[in-house]
């Protein structure tokens, strides 16, 4: 009896003394858990506040394949709530191992009734799905989240690191029956949620503008198209589409089709044709090259090199001014401007409306463009009238938008600023403007758009009761080898009220049946500058007068 | 020569109370007590009862009062538990009801509405800019 009890003792006094360390320690494992915090994914909103992109709590749907007795008959009760098919379920639940997920992200009520069917192995776990509440709208700007939480495109790629926040953590102990124990030690690190985008898109706006797109994509047959609308002041974007697009809600679809998930606007670059006069006709003037009154004879082809050009319609050897050139947007016109002004002025005057590199609009994958490394005589000519030269959508946009704006290049943009946890806003930072163009170059190309669309090719983009300056541009396409082919770029970018610019827009359409700019694009133009006037509330301007033309030099 | 030597003084060792010796028993008759002792006093066989009534209900209330306070953590734990528990409820109600309110009043579902109540978006021609004309103020005019 007195030895059994010595044992006791000197056991005891091992666990107590000897291998206290160890036990204490051990525990402590088993009461002491150490759980992270989540930080909430910061919303992306529009211009007012409304959000387009917002994290909801989901599930995920697992299995224990161990645990599961009859897969097939667990598949064919669960394949209808999940909308699978029961053959798509069963590598989960034969799975060799202990773990597999049956469905991801599915909504909590369908979880709810998975879970109400108590299926041998089958559990779900909490995790958070990004939801686009306005479905297909601006879904490549916006791009989309991976199932794991990680932005994948678009703005949710770009900002991804501002969005997610940082994830806190937490150790506490907590009783065998897992209620936290209030006296013990508890160590948290706050997680920061992610910060609200506040972009520049205006949600109706960007509604109409992709309506308006598709129906002008189906009426001319054409394969795609892209629309920018922006503010030549502050180069808020209000709209970014290309058509096709794709829903964000299901973004798998675009694993097997990446075409309609590119925001082309960016991304692509096409050779914008006549679009491009306004370069050539801004270097001229900007240079002192070409006085405004001076008259080419301009014949419909002309020889460069071993290359001839042409009109795009055949016409006797007219007298034209600068103005008549652009307004009559004559390819030979311009490359005998093109020839005043020279190979390096063209340069520099490309360059510095910003061909060849990003607009630093902060968006993934944006790009540069091109621009010849080496001129010649009959690159010069090509490229003012806009082939041999490639530009995004934006970056047209961009030119005409320094234009609208007396000259000023000003950041385009798609994000406004931020918007903290305590609902404040702060303004993104602005980019210093630069003058490209003298105010009154800008003035001049003003008056000399606004007559393209009064009687020039542009006719088809007027709005009673406003004067619109814009330009119409036609473009081959080349194939994947870089020779041109019989497929066409409609395109126009124009702004409105020409005397006091509010808005600039920028509309291309790839392969119209009608392959005129004038025509395919010039329309669409019209039709969301027609809204935006009623929704942003543009009033009239003074109009601006004529530029000189041949009729009317004396 | 040399001194004599000096006796030095013996001093007396202090001697505590509890050790000191009890006194000599003598003969003499000790004198009665004249008062009775009193209750509580400590004795030498134990205490008295009522300290032991008293320590007990110190201690019981000690012992209660920190179960109380315990039951009263626990309590104010669960309490925490179910106001966090209901915060991030509401919080996840807010986004949900939020994301409602976008998809509800997306532009998609309100034009489809307006088409299904038989209103259309106006086309070119239907809409007609009116010019107005201004009035001039007076130079320098006011009232009066």
């Amino acid at each position: 009896m007195c030895v059994m009890f010595v044992g006791i003792v000197i056991r005891l006094a091992f666990l107590q003394v000897h291998d206290q360390v160890q036990f204490e320690a051990l525990g402590l494992t088993q009461r002491e858990r150490t759980v992270e915090l989540p930080a909430d994914r910061g919303q992306i909103l529009d211009r007012d506040a409304t959000p387009l992109a917002i994290t909801l709590e989901a599930r995920d749907i697992y299995v224990n394949p161990t645990f599961v007795t009859d897969p097939f008959a667990e598949a064919q009760t669960l394949a209808p709530i999940l909308g699978l098919r029961a053959a798509e379920l069963m590598p989960a639940l034969t799975h060799d191992g202990t773990f597999a997920f049956v469905a991801r992200q599915v909504e909590e009520d369908v979880a709810q009734r998975v879970e109400d069917l108590n299926l041998a192995g089958i559990d779900s776990l909490p995790v958070p799905k990004r939801y686009y509440p306005s479905g297909e709208l601006a879904p490549q700007v916006l791009g989309f989240v991976g199932v794991d939480g990680v932005g994948l495109a678009g703005l949710e790629s770009q900002f991804d690191t501002a969005l997610r926040g940082i994830p806190g953590e937490r150790t506490q102990e907590f009783s065998p029956g897992g209620t936290p124990i209030s006296t013990a030690s508890d160590v948290a690190k706050q997680q920061v949620p992610g910060i609200d985008l506040v972009t520049t898109i205006d949600r109706q706006m960007q509604y109409q503008v992709q309506t308006a797109l598709q129906r002008a994509v189906e009426a001319n047959g054409a394969k795609g198209g892209t629309v920018v609308v922006m503010d030549p002041a502050t180069g808020d974007v209000y709209a970014m589409a290309s058509y096709p697009w794709y829903d964000p809600n299901n973004f798998s679809t675009c694993a097997l089709d990446p075409e309609p998930c590119r925001n082309r606007a960016v991304t692509d670059t096409f050779e914008p044709g006549s679009v491009n006069k306004v370069i050539t006709a801004a270097a001229a003037l900007e240079t002192g090259a070409v006085d405004v009154y001076r008259r080419f004879h301009v014949p419909a082809q002309m020889t460069v090199g071993e290359f001839t050009i042409h009109d795009s319609h055949v016409h006797p050897v007219e007298t034209m001014t600068l103005g008549d050139i652009i307004t009559e947007s004559s390819n030979i016109g311009a490359a005998m401007v093109a020839t005043e002004v020279g190979n390096d002025e063209m340069a520099r005057f490309m360059s510095r409306f910003g061909y060849g590199r990003q607009t630093g609009i902060g968006f993934p994958g944006e790009a540069e463009g091109s621009v010849p490394s080496a001129w010649d005589d009959v690159i010069r000519a090509t490229a003012s009238y806009g082939q041999g030269v490639a530009v995004t959508p934006l970056q047209m946009a961009d030119v005409y938008a320094t234009i609208a704006n007396g000259g000023r290049w000003v950041q385009p943009r798609l994000i406004r600023g931020t918007r903290s946890a305590d609902g404040s806003f702060h303004a993104a930072p602005v980019k210093p403007s630069h003058e490209v163009v003298r105010p009154d170059t800008a003035q001049m190309l003003t008056r000399m758009l606004a007559e393209v669309v009064k009687d020039g090719t542009g006719v088809e983009a007027q709005i009673p009761g406003y004067q619109v300056a814009g330009k119409t541009g036609t473009s081959r396409k080349i194939d994947d080898y870089g020779s041109y082919i019989d497929r066409y770029m409609a395109s126009f970018v124009g702004f409105l009220p020409a005397g006091a610019p509010r808005l600039v827009i920028a509309v291309s359409i790839d392969e119209p049946r009608t392959v005129y700019g004038g025509v395919a694009a010039a329309p669409l133009f019209s039709e969301i500058a027609r809204y935006a006037i009623q929704r942003l509330g543009i009033p009239a301007s003074a109009p601006v007068p004529p530029p000189p033309s041949a009729q009317r030099v004396p | 020569m040399s001194l004599p030597a000096r006796e030095l003084p013996t001093r007396e060792r202090p001697v505590s109370p509890r050790r000191a010796a009890p006194p000599a028993r003598t003969p003499v008759a000790r004198p009665r007590p004249t008062t009775p002792p009193q209750a509580g006093r400590r004795t030498r066989r134990g205490h008295h009862p009522v300290f032991w009534f008293f320590a007990g209900a110190v201690l019981s209330v000690l012992l209660l009062g920190l179960v109380a306070f315990n039951t009263l953590l626990v309590q104010t734990t669960y309490g925490v538990q179910d106001v966090q528990q209901r915060v991030g409820d509401l919080a996840d109600q807010q986004v949900r009801l939020s994301n409602e309110a976008a998809t509800l009043s997306s532009p998609e579902r309100v034009a489809q509405w307006a088409a299904s109540q038989g209103m259309a978006m106006p086309r070119p021609g239907d809409t007609v800019i009116l010019k107005v004309p201004g009035v001039a103020a007076a130079p320098g005019g006011g009232a009066g």
